[in-house]
């Protein structure tokens, strides 16, 4: 029977989830950090550790870590700037690498830190913030930042990272140096002749079984890339609409990707008022309406771009947060849904693994 | 010059620090560093990463807001009290933005 592990980011605080019952039943810890907006928070999967990018409108984005499940936190080193200039207005994005005591961190102001002391300190990738590029590089309505990285898990030199308003770019020398990723993403608020600068990317993964693929969902459109994202295939044309934030793989499948269309960049809301998620099982020449259970009609919240979570089972767990607070799950990868939490602040991440008994290490 | 820094509730409550601390400065800047030497963790709460006065934290000195919130180079003077206080604008931003802050 599968069991699963929950992070539930707020505006507010973060609540811990654990399943029961075959992952129909849930017990939650929290409100942790009540008041803070939480960021974002992951599970390292080697440690068990829990990180939290913790933000506050007053006092400033720190990270804090847990390494009992969430019973006790203490504040991590935050990754900070210091050309006397640039200051940390958030951390958008902790991605575990492949190497021990290795992380990344996706920041705004855009750029990429790492840590290779388990989060104790952190250094700036100062080549990818000087990119040539960079100067095209705008803020998008939430500010200018990175927020999807992937580390290839057979290689921890092969990082790929997405981020608004910048594109993507992949490193194959663990940071030391970039390059564009951009060919072929739509960019209809630059000019023709500019496409390729800085591309709005929304959410991005590398899927961990196939090298070389990609999935996307872009400020236009939803793409897939075969190649490490030197070519990308628009893949959305069928769906209600290009526009959208969260984005979800099925870590076993490669042809499996889920989005949840919005109608346009203009009004940010589901067609129609009725929520729903697409899932492709064929690399995007197909697509399923998975809506039974979420709302059809009404319903006029968003899903951030991190509030779209698996957790590797099979049949997969999805998780979905509304920037309305409910929280919705499903056991059968998106066939049916239920809501499980309401009356949330607004959902800015949700994360989930599959458990093995037990929430820490 | 000693001067007595008082810490707001808004402050305190996140962080295990005293209301009222006694330093040691002839400016903001000095005292607040004093203050920082004694509790470290103060730092990243009342300053961003270039050591300028976060963007709704407030320093009085006395009755008066300080003047120069990038250097803190105002004056002190013995006996002065310094308050460290959450701007109210912070939270009308929060709380009053749409999902647009996120996406």
């Amino acid at each position: 029977m599968n069991e699963a592990g929950l992070l539930v980011s707020t505006r507010k605080g973060l609540l811990i989830g654990t399943s029961s019952a075959g992952r129909t039943r849930w017990d939650w810890s929290g409100l942790h950090f009540e008041g803070w907006m939480v960021d974002y928070s992951v599970r390292d999967p080697r440690t068990g550790t829990i990180w939290c990018a913790a933000n506050h409108f007053q006092w400033g984005a720190r990270l804090h870590r847990s390494d009992d499940g969430g019973e006790t936190w203490r504040e991590a080193g935050t990754p900070e700037f210091t050309d006397g200039e640039t200051s940390l207005e958030g951390i958008w994005t902790i991605q575990p690498g492949a190497v021990d005591g290795v992380l990344y961190a996706g920041v705004m102001p855009g750029a990429l830190f790492v840590s290779e002391d388990d989060g104790e300190s952190w250094r700036l990738l100062e080549s990818l913030s000087s990119h040539p590029y960079s100067e095209h590089w705008m803020p998008g309505a939430a500010g200018l930042m990175f927020h999807h990285v992937g580390i290839d898990p057979e290689d921890p030199s092969r990082i790929i990272v997405g981020g608004s308003a910048t594109g993507v770019f992949a490193s194959y020398d663990g940071g030391a140096s970039w390059e564009t990723r951009n060919a072929g993403i739509r960019s209809d608020h630059m000019p023709p002749e500019m496409q390729e600068f800085a591309p709005c990317v929304h959410s991005l993964f590398a899927h961990p079984k196939q090298r070389g693929r990609l999935w996307q969902q872009g400020h236009f459109g939803q793409y897939r890339s075969d190649d490490d994202g030197e070519t990308w295939v628009e893949v959305g044309q069928d769906l209600p609409g290009e526009f959208g934030f969260a984005s979800a793989i099925d870590p076993e499948k490669p042809d499996t990707c889920f989005f949840v269309p919005m109608n346009s960049d203009q009004a940010r809301m589901p067609r129609g008022g009725a929520l729903a998620v697409y899932r492709t099982q064929d690399a995007g020449a197909s697509w399923t309406k998975l809506s039974s259970g979420l709302p059809q009609s009404g319903f006029h919240q968003v899903v951030y771009r991190q509030a779209l979570a698996q957790d590797g089972a099979d049949p997969l767990g999805l998780y979905m947060g509304s920037s309305g607070g409910e929280l919705y799950s499903s056991n059968d990868a998106g066939e049916q849904w239920d809501l499980i939490l309401d009356h949330l602040a607004p959902i800015t991440a949700v994360r989930a693994w599959r458990l093995d008994g037990r929430l820490e290490a | 010059m000693s001067v007595e820094i008082r810490m707001a509730r808004g402050l305190r409550v996140h962080l295990d620090v005293p209301e009222r601390v006694e330093v040691e400065g002839v400016t903001a800047r000095e005292a607040i560093d004093a203050l920082i030497e004694i509790h470290p963790p103060l730092r990243r709460f009342v300053l961003d990463d270039a050591a300028r006065l976060r963007q709704h934290v407030n320093i009085y000195i006395n009755d008066e807001l300080i003047n120069d919130r990038k250097q803190l180079s105002d004056c002190v003077s013995e006996g002065d009290t310094l308050y460290i206080l959450p701007a109210v604008s912070g939270g009308a931003v929060n709380e009053m933005g749409s999902e647009q802050e996120r996406i």
